[in-house]
């Protein structure tokens, strides 16, 4: 991720509570060009902080900063920056092309018509542009809501649980989209508790739970990070048992466990089991055939973090 | 989370769900729970403060009149009655409008409100049942409130007095008329405010709603009777529902209207008061029942 | 900007159901000034018309029930289904927001009561006794912008803007001004009264304003200005929650 100077997107000690309920604890990151997903569970706190990112809430304590400048109670900021909000609702009275159009008009765009028409042709709604929204499907009304949200050109985009009710095939499209947007310098935050998604398009990836930024940073990197939990590996070789009689022996191994003909390894040091493996392997008389890590996806480190 | 592991096949475990073999209490059963409920969640109890505050509040201001007149009986020494059995609605009839518009949109907006009737729907009361229940609920609710005060004016004077019994005796024929007309009051207020705040789900809307059809149409049929003459004067007061129910309750009472009031002025025949009283009940239920049976969820 | 988000809310008003209703509640007073005039009754019709319909049920129902309904919809609907967000995430003054929404909410409340007491009032008067409806016309216009800002307001400042409202409406106004009659300096219900008997100048005995012409005026102004004001800052400090 690349950072500009001032930042796209910042905060800094950010807190928001409600009464007793803290729903943002102190966090701080600054955010670039490229794709961020915030990840974590329901009421970790992903919406709260979007919003205080998008100028809709005050933190309670912190900044929060957009292009340098605050974001609370800044409208002007909204002329380089575009939100897609979770809620379902839209004006159900208008069609989607006027839908769009209200956004163009109040962003005090010249030419509305174009600019809404160029923003439907990237969601793919030109075929449903004169029916009513009412009568438009859970997916059909994110589309519009995104379209919406970009007709202005923005250079930073907020989506707050995009792919909620978009079929697989939506889901694709928006991910191009997306990607489209963030290669052409946007700078894009989505919040997801859908690990696939996020693992599939966000560079970056922020981990918020139970309000508190738990991780940061690109995924694999996170994992790597993580030196106090096991790393497992699945490996086939000639002679299992016996590679497995080897490196038990070793100091960075954890255990070792034989199901289904294939042998686990756990080892608290990945780096020192890349360079400790072939040479045990070696002296054993072994040969190996395969070396997979079984549990790098972002589900495992999330659950991980999760119960920490 | 499972590890996926290479080559193996996949196992559901049976973790113990097991069908449910035992007793089932039935359908009266179920109604007559709803209805428990639902007369709890009148009067708050089972929720928190705040849904208390209003129903109970009532209720205590509801017997502030009694209690003034027992206290004036116990120090007075004579017989004096500041308030006729018969007017006590009229004193009340405010707080009694007050509890209904807080009340109605309680019990029967919930359900609409968190999308739940499916859940009621699908078992083995039927809509009418879930009517039905609401609807008693809400009526010996308002029954409690405007009973509990008379009788206990009714029977508080007789304690106050040094022969308990006999004045119990004289007195005793009040029982009746206390108790039916609070019967009527409570049908035809439960069934009008019930039927109103069925409309929308929104819990502020149907509380207006309910208050706004006691205090406009009181206050029309209030100008209708003091505006016109003839046959369409003394009909006009049916309009207005408090004076509906007070020219019932009056009626019921066997007693003189008071002078110069609206009643008065309309001049109706006594049981026509409630004969409308039960007719606007009958229709407001009609009313409640077809949109539960016809609504779609 | 400003003429499109007029023109917007206004076809949001329009289409709801409530607004229906609202007209039925216009229609009340025209009702009963047309039962007044081909009945019987004896009374006097300029005091019937000023106390009984103007006083009694137009000033005093239909007026704050017309003004509370539409101003609490036109920015509170809004809040509470998340719509919201859609004009305040826009490079747009919070006050290009506000006062369209408000014009908009009391164009349609001086639409509907305005036209009834109209009406109603020559109806009743048989086209006579200009005077008292010229007065309360004006003072349903003034008191319809004071309780369209007062309601709006609300509505901005809290999610129970109904509710509060309706206390306003019936306990405020209602009974306690009524029991303790220095609350009326208070009340835009009395505010509105006193501007109908300075430009009627109806003699004392057909009604009585408690709070004075010239000061009445005085008040309801401060009242409106302070509460456009306050309105303001609101909406520019206004949060969006969301459930999750």
């Amino acid at each position: 991720m690349v950072v500009q100077d001032p930042p796209a997107l910042s905060v800094e000690n950010v807190s928001r509570w409600y009464g007793n309920v803290v729903a943002v604890n102190d966090i701080s990151f600054a955010l670039g060009s490229g794709i961020t997903g915030l990840l974590g569970p329901n009421g970790a706190g992903k919406s709260t902080l979007l919003h205080m990112l998008s100028g809709l809430l005050k933190p309670s304590k912190g900044e929060a900063r957009v292009l340098g400048e605050p974001a609370w109670r800044n409208p002007a900021m909204y002329r380089r920056l575009g939100l897609v909000p979770e809620r379902e609702a839209v004006y159900p009275f208008l069609t989607g092309l006027d839908f769009v159009r209200l956004s163009a008009r109040l962003h005090g765009l010249p030419d509305e018509e174009a600019a809404s028409m160029h923003a439907l042709e990237q969601v793919e709604l030109t075929d449903v542009k004169d029916r009513k929204t009412g009568g438009y499907s859970k997916g059909m009304k994110q589309r519009v809501k995104i379209a919406a949200a970009i007709v202005h050109k923005p250079s930073i985009l907020l989506l707050d649980e995009p792919f909620n009710g978009a079929d697989p095939r939506q889901r694709l499209r928006m991910i191009e989209m997306l990607k489209r947007m963030s290669e052409a310098g946007a700078t894009i935050v989505f919040s997801s508790h859908i690990l696939e998604e996020v693992e599939r398009l966000a560079d970056n990836v922020l981990v918020i739970v139970g309000g508190r930024l738990a991780a940061s940073g690109n995924f694999h990197e996170i994992r790597r990070l993580m030196t106090d939990r096991p790393h497992a590996l699945t490996l086939r070789s000639s002679d299992d048992r016996r590679i497995a009689a080897a490196l038990i022996g070793q100091p960075s191994i954890f255990g070792v466990s034989i199901d289904d003909g294939s042998l686990t390894v756990r080892t608290s040091d990945l780096m020192a089991f890349a360079e400790i493996a072939p040479r045990v392997a070696r002296d054993a008389g072994v040969t190996l055939f395969e070396l997979l890590p079984t549990d790098e996806s972002l589900e495992s480190v999330f659950s991980y973090l999760v119960r920490r | 989370m499972t590890s996926p592991r290479n080559g193996a096949a996949g196992s559901i475990y049976d973790l113990g769900y097991r069908p449910y073999e035992g007793e089932r209490l039935g359908r009266a059963y179920a109604v007559w729970s709803l209805y428990f409920y639902s007369l709890r969640a009148v009067f708050g109890l089972g929720r928190s403060m705040g849904s208390k505050v209003f129903p109970i509040g009532l209720t205590v201001i509801a017997l502030i009149p009694a209690s003034i007149q027992l206290a004036i009986a116990a120090i007075a020494p004579a017989d004096l009655e500041f308030i006729k059995p018969e007017e006590y609605f009229s004193f009340v009839q405010i707080v009694v409008v007050l509890f209904c518009a807080v009340a109605a949109p309680e019990i029967i907006g919930r359900d609409q409100r968190n999308r739940t009737l499916p859940l009621y729907f699908s078992r083995t009361i039927s809509r009418a049942d879930y009517v039905s229940a609401k609807l008693g609920a809400l009526v010996v609710a308002l029954f409690c409130v405007v009973a509990l005060p008379q009788v206990v004016l009714l029977l508080g004077g007789s304690v106050a007095t040094d022969d308990l019994l006999g004045d119990l005796a004289d007195h005793i024929d009040r029982m009746a008329p206390i108790i039916a007309g609070s019967a009527v009051v409570a049908v035809f207020m439960g069934s009008m405010s019930l039927a109103i705040a069925s409309m929308t789900p929104r819990r502020a809307f149907a509380t207006g709603a309910v208050l706004a059809y006691f205090v406009i149409f009181s206050i029309l049929g209030d100008i209708l009777v003091q505006t016109t003459t003839g046959d369409f004067q003394q009909f006009a007061i049916l309009v207005s529902p408090v004076s509906t129910l007070n020219g019932a309750v009056y009626w019921i009472f066997n007693a003189d209207l008071p002078v110069d009031s609206t009643l008065s002025k309309a001049n109706l025949e006594g049981g026509l008061y409630f004969v409308a009283a039960v007719g606007y009940s009958l229709v407001a239920i009609g009313v409640l029942y077809r949109r539960f049976l016809r609504l779609s969820v | 900007m400003i003429g499109f988000i007029f023109r917007l809310t206004l076809r949001q008003l329009i289409v709801r159901r409530s607004t229906l209703l609202l007209v039925g509640l216009a229609l009340i007073p025209i009702v009963l000034a047309i039962v007044f005039r081909f009945g019987n009754s004896d009374e006097d019709p300029e005091r019937w018309t000023a106390r009984v319909l103007y006083l009694g049920l137009v000033v005093t129902a239909v007026l704050p029930l017309t003004a509370l309904l539409l101003g609490t919809s036109v920015i509170g609907d809004e809040i509470e289904d998340g719509t919201a967000v859609y004009l305040l995430t826009k490079p747009l003054p919070r006050w290009q927001i506000l006062a369209p929404k408000l014009a908009a909410a009391w164009v349609v409340t001086t639409a509907l009561v305005l036209t009834s007491t109209v009406a109603s009032g020559l109806i009743a008067l048989d086209g006579a006794g200009g005077s008292i409806i010229l007065g309360f016309s004006v003072a349903v216009v003034i008191g319809a912008l004071a309780y369209s800002t007062v309601f709006v307001l609300l509505s901005v400042a809290t999610n129970r803007a109904l509710v509060v409202g309706l206390i306003y409406v019936f306990l405020w106004e209602g009974a306690i001004t009524g029991i303790f009659h220095g609350t009326r300096y208070m009340s835009i219900r009395h505010y509105s009264l006193g501007i109908a008997d300075w430009i009627a100048g109806t003699p004392a005995r057909t009604f009585d304003a408690y709070v004075r012409g010239e000061t009445a005026l005085v008040l309801i102004v401060v009242v409106t200005v302070v509460g456009m004001l306050l309105a303001n800052r609101k909406l520019e400090e206004v949060e969006v929650r969301e459930p999750t």
